[in-house]
């Protein structure tokens, strides 16, 4: 079953999208081998379509002495998660959930007597993911990550919105009075 | 971190024992889509919270078995651990698990009718990318289907 599925994913797949695939959730460096390993494609392939997305943004190196190690950019996953929320939700909602957010942690650090899931986790010494604290360092983990892809994705939207990063002006010139000119 | 400095153990600090990992939403969005484009009978797959997800949710239009509907709900985190938990109209629960669990293989299976928290079976997942776990879950839960049984449903060989 496990060599069925992986022979359906190389036969629909380029070498190029397997390599994307593989690296999109590499959030902690690996070498090129590691990930030709894994896309199942050789390792001279997987460094040229990596060249390739580092230029793109998508990928950001570093070096463990002659290893080059690669990772999904900062900047990727952030652009990414924005294009996902701005496609569904309103810049109002956004902000709506933000607050939602910030008041859910504030619940949970006056509930346990902690400042962060950290903390909480070694206090309560969870030692399963399966039961409930330990399902619920998970989502305070979760909510801390997308509070801060939130509260990205609001500036990126507002930027836009104003036409500021690409100098398209939406809006009025601001002699109204209503926006500031930069 | 942890008190036992054992060396030999070598335990990276996103596998100590207990933790999941924070909910990776992309991944989520990933299954979301890969589910939709290879099951004819998901009739709906969604986030719980667009803005905060925690949980994907695929309503099945028919179940294992004399079950009618059925959901697998996923969850996924940065650290590449997983959880797959299929039930349905008629109570049945399995679910394909990885992630850090005392005195359990970090990839196990809770079998069928209740999916309970212990004991459970050494999984038959051995794959590990986001896509390639998909796929096995989706064809695990078509050889259920088939059979109208989940006889041997973590029983897969190559090829099954």
């Amino acid at each position: 079953m496990n060599d069925v599925v992986e022979e359906e994913w190389i036969e629909e797949t380029t070498p190029f999208e397997r390599v994307y695939e593989t690296i999109r959730r590499a959030y902690d460096p690996v070498s090129a081998t590691q990930i030709a390993d894994r896309a199942r494609v050789s390792p001279t392939t997987a460094r040229k379509h990596l060249r390739t997305l580092e230029s793109a943004g998508e990928v950001t190196t570093s070096q463990d002495g002659q290893t080059t190690h690669y990772r999904r950019s900062e900047t990727a996953i952030v652009t990414e998660h924005a294009q996902s929320l701005l496609a569904e939700q309103t810049p109002e909602e956004i902000a709506s959930g933000i607050a939602d957010m910030k008041a859910q942690i504030q619940e949970w650090r006056e509930e346990y007597g902690v400042d962060s899931p950290e903390e909480f986790a070694r206090e309560l010494d969870i030692d399963d993911a399966d039961s409930d604290h330990g399902a619920l360092l998970t989502e305070w983990q979760t909510t801390r990550r997308n509070l801060a892809l939130a509260q990205a994705t609001l500036a990126i939207g507002e930027a836009s919105h104003t036409g500021h990063l690409t100098g398209t002006d939406t809006d009025d010139d601001g002699n109204d009075g209503t926006s500031i000119s930069v | 971190m942890t008190d036992d400095e054992d060396p030999s153990q070598h335990t990276p600090p996103n596998e100590q024992s207990g933790v999941f990992g924070p909910i990776d939403a992309g991944a989520l969005r990933e299954i979301r889509d890969l589910f939709v484009e290879q099951e004819p009978l998901v009739q709906t797959a969604s986030l719980d919270d667009p803005l905060n997800p925690q949980t994907l949710s695929i309503e099945l239009s028919d179940g294992v078995g004399t079950a009618s509907t059925a959901r697998i709900d996923v969850r996924w985190s940065l650290t590449g651990n997983y959880a797959a938990h299929y039930t349905d109209n008629q109570d049945q629960n399995f679910r394909f698990d990885c992630h850090p669990k005392p005195d359990a293989p970090r990839r196990h299976f809770h079998p069928p009718p209740d999916a309970p928290s212990r004991p459970v079976e050494p999984s038959c997942i051995t794959v590990s990318a986001v896509d390639l776990v998909t796929r096995a879950i989706l064809q695990r839960w078509r050889y259920a289907y088939a059979h109208e049984s989940f006889e041997g449903i973590n029983d897969a060989e190559n090829p099954p």
